[in-house]
């Protein structure tokens, strides 16, 4: 009895008041029972046979110091952890139940001895108290000293705790990316402010599985799928899934998750961050739509090609003159692409389209070639035909007009006149001939495709009419020839083959659908 | 409004080339002559297109996928509806332009030889009966 108020005195002075209160409590509580048992012992123990009432104090003091530690200590978190902790509740368990049990056994020992008359009552009285108190003594020091040690390790694993989860916080918080924790079953526990950001929800509202309320509903059934095979099978993940932002909007992110596990080895969970790489899927989207289309131009350009050379083979009489011919037209083609590309497809000024094609073909072009006009962008999708277009006009100067005698003259002018939606484009092609040159020759190219040069008129008029969407008019000898071709800049603008070309052309990447956001299903 | 029947004997042979590119289309027309089919064209645009259907027999059409415009999708609806066979010139790789249903007719990849333009031609029209 000494003995446990000693020891419940002798742990008062550590840290944690409320344990030692709770000890100092069931010290006494224990004492006071002792006495009264002892009191009661002095005349029943004895005279009972067979039985010691000592092994039922004993049981009491065990239930009271339980019921002790509970009432004092409810919610103190030391002693709550302790209690549920398997490592330490083992250690509670070595010295409680021993000491116990071996508190038993010597009331039972010594309670036989002395029924056996082998001990004086007096002595064996002494020895019970002298050995319950050494007992009693021990337990008390052997669970104090593991408490202490017991609850200086967890408050200062606390104090690491809170530190490094401030850290950690601090850290999700202010990343780039949106990061989640996910405990062992696979529930979301965490959303750093990233996440918050993004839905515009706060965090609490797409905990455990509610953050598959925003994900694209067409993926919906299969990522939540891949999501709880990967957690149940617990391997990490990366896959790319369209989410919803605050705005409605559906955004692509890659969202990966790696399986997580505790100091000791134990699986915890798992964790994941997503990032959003719409722009990179869109940059990713447009490249492979530029493949194509890249895919697509050559395979037409070479179909061009092809058309070009048959066209000119069948209206050439000798692989000479159908070679030079040939020769021209693909230079024509190379030129009008080769200045188009320096202006980064986007468009080409008339002007320079004229000098480009037109010029090449003349020796002189400064004194043989005048152009005059005001400011035209052609589109990139025009520059072709109408290229085309010039050569043939070029060559047949050269080669049956004004410009196939000294002194030959072409002049090229064009004007802009608003129209009723857009500014209509009239180009005056003009041949002068040299002083005392023929003034036209019979040999002209025409619809019938005589002559060496082969494409002639026909085709300048099919090319303007089919892929400028504009008309032609010729004044043919006697006068100066001349070759009006008239369209408007509006027609150009439906020259545009496709919405994937107009896409390429107007550099506009592609986006995911948008759809509306199911407000409803998020509130539930 | 055209009503062609289905099994009109297919002697006349017409068939329509769509095609924007003037110079291919020329040339597709050419070789379709040469195949001793009639070649009705070159047209540039579907609405072009949709009307010579409806102003001339045709036996079969030839279409570009991009067209002046847009694509010749419409125009292939015309057809099926008309019960004309046809099918696709592209040079695209890729079958992205034009819709689920039509992914199955047969698409011929620019520059078209006259091998495959022939085969093309005789599996949509038949051999020519002349």
């Amino acid at each position: 009895m000494l003995a446990s108020l000693s020891v419940g005195v002798l742990t008062l002075g550590t840290p944690a008041w409320r344990l030692r209160l709770s000890a100092l409590a069931l010290t006494l509580g224990l004492s006071l029972i002792a006495l009264s048992g002892y009191l009661y012992d002095a005349e029943l123990l004895y005279r009972t046979p067979g039985f010691s009432t000592t092994a039922i104090h004993t049981a009491f003091c065990g239930a009271f110091a339980g019921a002790a530690c509970v009432l004092l200590a409810p919610d103190h978190p030391p002693l709550r952890l302790f209690l549920t902790d398997t490592a330490s509740g083992a250690a509670m368990r070595r010295f409680v139940l021993p000491g116990l049990a071996a508190l038993v056994v010597v009331q039972v020992v010594l309670a036989v001895a002395a029924r056996a008359q082998l001990l004086q009552v007096p002595l064996a009285q002494g020895l019970e108290l002298l050995v319950v108190g050494a007992l009693v003594l021990v337990l008390f020091v052997s669970v104090g000293r593991h408490m202490d040690r017991f609850e200086r390790d967890l408050l200062a694993s606390h104090a690491r705790l809170s530190e490094s989860e401030a850290k950690f916080r601090l850290m999700a918080d202010s990343a780039p990316v949106m990061i989640w924790l996910a405990n062992g079953v696979g529930e979301v526990v965490f959303f750093n402010r990233r996440w918050a950001q993004f839905t515009g929800m706060p965090p609490e509202r797409t905990l455990g599985y509610r953050w598959s309320e925003v994900v694209h509903p067409d993926e919906l059934e299969a990522v939540v799928e891949r999501y709880r095979r990967h957690m149940q099978d617990r391997t990490p993940f990366q896959f790319e899934v369209r989410l919803r932002r605050h705005d409605g909007e559906y955004r692509s992110l890659l969202a990966t998750g790696a399986p997580f596990t505790d100091a000791n080895g134990d699986y915890r969970g798992f964790v994941g961050s997503s990032i959003d790489i719409s722009e990179v899927r869109q940059a990713m989207d447009r490249q492979a739509l530029l493949m194509r289309e890249l895919d697509h131009r050559v395979k037409n350009n070479l179909a061009s090609v092809i058309a070009v050379a048959e066209s000119t083979f069948a209206a050439t009489h000798d692989a000479e003159s159908f070679m030079e011919a040939f020769r021209g037209r693909v230079m024509a083609m190379a030129r009008s692409h080769t200045a188009l590309a320096a202006g980064r497809w986007t468009g080409l000024r008339l002007d320079r389209l004229v000098r480009t094609v037109v010029a090449p073909l003349f020796h002189d072009p400064d004194s043989s070639l005048t152009v005059e006009g005001p400011d035209v962008v052609v589109p990139s999708i025009a520059v072709a035909p109408l290229a085309m277009v010039l050569h043939e006009l070029g060559t047949n100067a050269l080669k049956h007009g004004a410009c196939a005698g000294p002194g030959g003259r072409v002049e090229v002018h064009w004007t802009a006149d608003d129209g009723e939606s857009s500014r209509l484009i009239r180009l005056e092609w003009t041949e002068r001939p040299g002083v005392g040159s023929i003034e036209s020759r019979p040999g002209r190219a025409s619809d019938s495709g005589v002559g060496s040069s082969g494409l002639g008129l026909s085709i300048v008029q099919g090319l303007v009419e089919t892929e400028l969407g504009g008309s032609v008019s010729l004044r043919m000898p006697p006068g100066d020839f001349s070759c009006v071709i008239e369209f408007s800049e509006s027609s150009w603008r439906t020259l545009v083959r496709s919405a994937e070309m107009s896409r390429v052309d107007q550099q506009v990447p592609p986006v995911h659908p948008v759809h509306p956001s199911p407000q409803e299903s998020a509130a539930t | 409004m055209n009503t062609m029947p289905i099994n009109e004997p297919k002697t006349a042979g017409a068939v329509l080339v769509v095609e924007d590119n003037f110079l291919v289309g020329v040339l597709i027309a050419r070789n379709v002559e040469r195949l001793g089919y009639r070649a009705i064209g070159p047209v540039a645009s579907a609405s072009d297109a949709i009307a010579r259907l409806a102003s001339q027999s045709i036996t079969a059409a030839i279409l570009d996928i991009n067209i002046r415009g847009g694509t010749s999708e419409p125009v292939a609806e015309a057809l099926e509806r008309a019960g004309i066979p046809f099918f696709f010139v592209t040079g695209y790789a890729s079958p992205l332009l034009i819709s689920q249903r039509l992914q199955s007719t047969l698409r011929l990849s620019k520059p078209v030889s006259d091998a495959e333009l022939k085969r093309a031609l005789e599996t949509s029209v038949g051999p020519r009966s002349a």
